[in-house]
């Protein structure tokens, strides 16, 4: 186990020198978050429209939440990134476990997401006109790493899926982040789906951990909250697992059919 | 011979979209914007909101499409290595980007019925539009202005490194500017007039206009908006497509890099 | 007043990329190609061509110096020149592959402002003259390389140019379809076009050009008949041989007409230098008089060639 983690270490540090190469602090600055900060406001402004501050709230925290999700899927993209820089063959030679590897290659998209999500949360409440308590935002910091690995699970399957399918590593990331943000109770609450849209949200994630920083946030019993983080937490194991058997049948179909470099 | 050459760069698009329809990722997306955008409108019962929703995942897609072909269009010529061929011809480039980007902008239009398609059947949205021609007439300006931007954020992207960080940083915020969903009147006091100089602002209230039963005001006029800002973007494209021609002749490279 | 189809005075380019030192890619390069002629280019890679095709096609500018096609300057006149020159690279990249031949016959085509009957015409005789006719309508990619590459010389014959551009277009072929192109060209040109052909190879330029010139580090070195290269060449054709007898290196080493002889990598092999082609017949005959059964010859390098026609002529040109 712990040559694994080590494995995973590794990756990380590989993963943070990639993102370096890509964003300054400038430049993340000025282009993601702005982005970002513009993507929650879009919603929060629908809110306007509804001319009510309760959902401006609602549409608010939802989509700021989500914000993890979508940063944490960008592991799609470091896989395409893999494939095309012929690095992906390399890896697969090593005695390592791919899976490993490739868990700690996007992982620092975890904590950048969660950190993306939490000044969101911060900066725009307030400008919004409905302000959320500072220490009940601190507490919901936990919960969104939570959200964030189950995020990345859920994208590292995505990311799998790439492997078999590599054209469509753009429509997998779209689509895969999409169907969170329509279905995972973002926008509206999960029970206003008909049965079989709502029976997938509870297999996605978001759905369980976005419950429970709202509870936490409008002040519901610890035990609700508890039992919210938890279903989460199922939730990411349940993807990992996915992603896991995935990876063993898409690289070794893609190790048959001699498809691995591009 | 410009309109030729833009004819048949457009005729060479269709036919290699055909093959790799990559652009058309929209109208896959598009669907999942509708989901998001009337479920929030039908949750709260909002007449009003449920109407502006309708189209709103349609001009989402078309300006996320323009962004996509900015970025890809000419660039797709360096790396296919066809750019320098196209240069040591007598036609002009940006002739050959606009026929592109006109040719993906047109068949993206599809995104249109798809949200009425959307509202209508997936949501039992009693979609009227008692405007008809209104609205055909704001579609296809707009997508001519879309086709027109598209070739100016073609001509711009080249230039740049960071392509994938502007692209990104363009989504929301001009889907905000371009009052999308939300009318320009609700949105805050100091933005207003920023989203007058952009194309889709005219064209998102012209087409949630041709949706309400009264008449729209000065629709003539905001028509000439939507034509005059895309006929505008599309000069600047032209301007610059030609500066990066001129970049690559003397150095070699068609970007800093 | 005739003017050559190809004429560069002083034709210097420079490349200044930011961080690094400048380039010199081509310096102060006099070529003249006559109308009508098949000259070849002939370098290592990095010597310059690909660089003095960009300047002739007008893709690229010079830094320094003039460069005329028919008398029309790249630079000033650089549409009118545009439609006098076609170009015609090698391999995959340069075709829009997901589309037919035809496709992209015609796209060029309208790019060269050919109206549309005409663009048709002319995209269907040269595709027949290729010998493309049955497959014109599959994507590109479907093709091999050696179709391709007739793809590529169709292209740049379409806007019917008096001046065709050759960048090293048998790369990547195997002999067959090199030799099979080799032949299309020749006829294409046979209808009084002038060819300026880029080549590393040296077989390619003596079975194609009438005159040469080498260039090597943005320098014209020299410029010849063919047949003046071809003879020198020939006499300086290598012999490799293994033996494990030093008595028969010794022999060949004191033949008088072996310049020299070198071991080579493997243990046993060496190499022989003869000062002419009669010379090679000799030490051969040598060699299998002496029972070595594994002997070859192999042609000299490009830098062998320089380094021998530099030393014979001097500062040429």
């Amino acid at each position: 186990m712990i040559m694994r983690l080590r494995v995973m270490g590794q990756s990380l540090v590989l993963g943070i020198a990639e993102y370096r190469t890509i964003y300054t602090w400038r430049s993340w600055l000025s282009g993601w978050i702005v982005r970002m900060l513009a993507q929650v406001s879009f919603f929060a402004t629908i809110g306007f429209m509804l001319r009510s501050s309760a959902n401006v709230r609602y549409l608010l925290i939802g989509n700021a939440v989500v914000l993890v999700c979508l940063e944490a899927s960008i592991v799609v993209l470091t896989m395409a990134g893999e494939r095309w820089g012929g690095t992906l063959i390399a890896l697969l030679t090593t005695p390592a476990q791919p899976i490993t590897v490739f868990l700690g290659r996007g992982i620092n998209w975890v904590f950048t997401g969660v950190a993306t999500s939490a000044i969101t949360l911060a900066l725009l409440p307030p400008l919004f006109g409905v302000p959320v308590g500072a220490l009940r935002l601190l507490a919901c910091l936990p919960i969104l790493v939570i959200i964030g690995l189950a995020a990345y699970a859920y994208g590292s399957f995505l990311a799998g899926l790439t492997v078999r399918w590599p054209s469509f590593d753009w429509l997998v990331l779209n689509v895969g982040y999409l169907v969170v943000m329509a279905f995972a109770g973002v926008n509206v609450p999960v029970d206003y789906w008909p049965a079989v849209p709502q029976a997938i949200a509870q297999v996605l994630p978001v759905t369980h951990g976005l419950q429970a920083v709202r509870g936490l946030l409008d002040g519901a019993s610890y035990g609700y909250v508890l039992s919210r983080i938890g279903l989460e937490v199922l939730v990411g194991l349940f993807w990992l697992l996915a992603a896991s058997l995935s990876y063993r049948v898409f690289v070794s179909h893609a190790r048959r059919r001699g498809t691995l470099d591009m | 011979m410009n309109a030729r050459v833009i004819g048949t760069a457009l005729r060479m698009q269709l036919a290699e979209s055909r093959r790799q329809p990559a652009h058309l990722l929209i109208l896959v997306t598009s669907p999942l914007f509708a989901v998001m955008f009337l479920s929030i409108a039908k949750h709260s019962s909002s007449d009003v909101a449920i109407v502006n929703a309708i189209f709103a995942p349609a001009l989402i897609s078309l300006w996320f499409l323009s962004l996509d072909l900015g970025g890809a269009t000419i660039n797709r010529e360096r790396w296919q290595q066809t750019l320098n061929q196209l240069i040591g011809t007598p036609a002009r480039l940006s002739a050959v980007v606009f026929g592109r980007v006109l040719a993906v902008v047109l068949l993206a239009g599809l995104t249109f019925v798809e949200a009425y398609l959307m509202a209508r059947f997936i949501f039992g949205v009693h979609v009227r539009i008692p405007h008809p021609w209104l609205l055909s007439g704001t579609v296809v300006v707009t997508l001519f202005a879309m086709a027109g931007t598209a070739t100016a954020l073609a001509g711009l992207f080249v230039l740049s490194r960071q392509v994938l960080l502007f692209q990104n940083a363009m989504t929301y915020p001009f889907y905000i500017l371009g009052a999308v969903l939300v009318p320009v009147a609700l949105l805050p006091v100091w933005l207003q007039p920023f989203t007058r100089v952009f194309f889709l602002s005219w064209a998102s209230e012209l087409v949630r206009g041709s949706l309400r039963p009264e008449a729209v005001s000065l629709w003539p006029w905001r028509m000439v908006a939507i034509a005059g800002l895309g006929a505008a973007a599309l000069i600047a494209g032209v301007v610059m497509t030609e500066r990066v021609v001129d970049r690559l002749r003397r150095t070699g490279e068609a970007a800093y890099s | 007043m005739t003017s050559y189809a190809v004429q560069t005075r002083g034709l210097r380019r420079v490349y200044t990329p930011r961080r690094t030192e400048p380039r010199v890619s081509l310096d102060g390069i006099d070529l003249e190609i006559e109308v009508g002629e098949v000259h070849g280019l002939l370098g290592p890679n990095g010597a310059g061509k690909t660089t003095l095709v960009k300047i002739l096609s007008t893709v690229l500018l010079p830094t320094e110096g003039s460069a005329a096609i028919l008398g029309r300057d790249v630079v000033r006149d650089r549409n009118e020149v545009r439609r006098l020159v076609g170009c015609v690279f090698g391999g995959e990249r340069g075709l829009y592959t997901r589309v037919s031949t035809r496709r992209n016959m015609l796209f060029w085509a309208s790019l060269y402002g050919l109206p549309r009957r005409e663009a048709r015409t002319r995209s269907e005789e040269l595709i027949e003259r290729v010998g493309l006719a049955e497959r014109a309508d599959e994507p590109v990619e479907n093709l091999s390389r050696g179709m391709m590459q007739r793809v590529h010389l169709a292209r740049g014959l379409i806007g019917d140019p008096k001046v065709i551009l050759l960048d090293e277009p048998t790369t990547g072929l195997d002999p067959v379809a090199a030799l099979d192109f080799q032949q299309l060209i020749r006829e294409m040109v046979a209808d009084g076009r002038s060819v300026l052909l880029t080549t590393h190879d040296l077989d390619e330029a003596e079975a194609m050009c009438g005159r040469v010139s080498m260039i090597d580090h943005g320098k014209l070195l020299m410029t010849a008949a063919v047949r003046d290269i071809g003879a020198r060449l020939a006499s300086a054709d290598r012999v490799d041989f293994r033996t494990e007898d030093v008595s028969v290196v010794e022999k060949v080493r004191s033949h008088p007409e072996v310049t020299e002889v070198s071991p080579l990598d493997v243990p046993g092999t060496y190499r022989a230098q003869p000062a002419s082609q009669q010379g090679v017949g000799e030490v051969i005959r040598l060699l299998l008089d002496a029972g070595v059964v594994s002997v070859s010859t192999t042609p000299p390098s490009l830098e062998e060639v320089y380094l021998h026609v530099i030393g014979d002529r001097g500062m040429a040109l």
